[in-house]
């Protein structure tokens, strides 16, 4: 039987779009990661197409894996499988801007606030698809190589 | 004489595109690329933006580390989609 391997930290990514001058909602920064900024970038780009916004802000957290609320991320694996999404539970976080694209916006500051309580359209209390928390851990070791 | 200006323009951007496309494909963040190919992790993305020019030595480096083929091909023996797009 093979052992999952565990990680300390993994880092995770988020865009948030804003218009210029507008601050990041620090009490609700979202449930919903990335381990792909590239993916992110995109999601903000062209899956979203900035909604209107004048441009976007990526956030980066660390975060462990008693952080991850696994039915959902695995739930997001099975069905949006391109997206690399780690959901996290809600909690106080601290991340750190990554990348800005559109606006003025401090690159080197540090956002504190809460994951919030987001609960997304197809949010799942328990996931009882095929795939496995050791699916999951395989997922995010690839990108840590 | 002929203007490269917009071909070159075009092309940087499939380029990126299609760095970016493998980098996902590689399961390889720009954090991670940046360490691979030893530089700047903000050189690097402001480059992948567009903000800065990248060099060619860093292209060929993600080139290396992205386990892809930087070939020059002769336009009269190309048949790849980059001859329709690039430079016609």
């Amino acid at each position: 039987m093979q052992l999952i391997q565990h990680l300390e930290t993994m880092k995770l990514f988020r865009s948030i779009l804003l218009n210029e001058g507008e601050e990041i909602n620090t009490s609700n920064l979202g449930n919903s990661w990335t381990l792909c900024d590239i993916f992110a970038e995109d999601h903000a780009d062209d899956i979203n197409g900035f909604h209107g916004k004048d441009g976007y802000v990526i956030l980066s957290i660390d975060v462990s894996e008693n952080m991850i609320d696994f039915d959902n991320s695995l739930f997001s694996m099975e069905h949006r499988k391109n997206e690399f999404e780690i959901v996290v539970d809600s909690q106080d976080v601290e991340c750190e801007v990554y990348l800005v694209q559109g606006i003025e916006f401090d690159e080197n500051q540090i956002i504190k606030g809460n994951t919030g309580s987001n609960e997304f359209e197809d949010y799942t209390t328990e996931y009882h698809g095929d795939l496995t928390k050791k699916d999951l851990m395989n997922l995010i070791n690839e990108f840590q190589d | 004489m002929p203007n490269y200006n917009m071909s070159s323009k075009l092309g940087k951007q499939l380029i990126f595109d299609f760095i970016k496309e493998r980098m996902k494909d590689k399961k390889i963040t720009q954090l991670r690329l940046s360490e691979l190919i030893e530089i700047n992790e903000s050189t690097l993305i402001r480059n992948l933006k567009g903000e800065t020019e990248m060099l060619l030595t860093t292209y060929l480096k993600i080139c290396g580390a992205l386990e892809l083929r930087p070939y020059l091909i002769p336009s009269e023996i190309d048949e790849n989609e980059f001859k329709r797009l690039f430079f016609n």
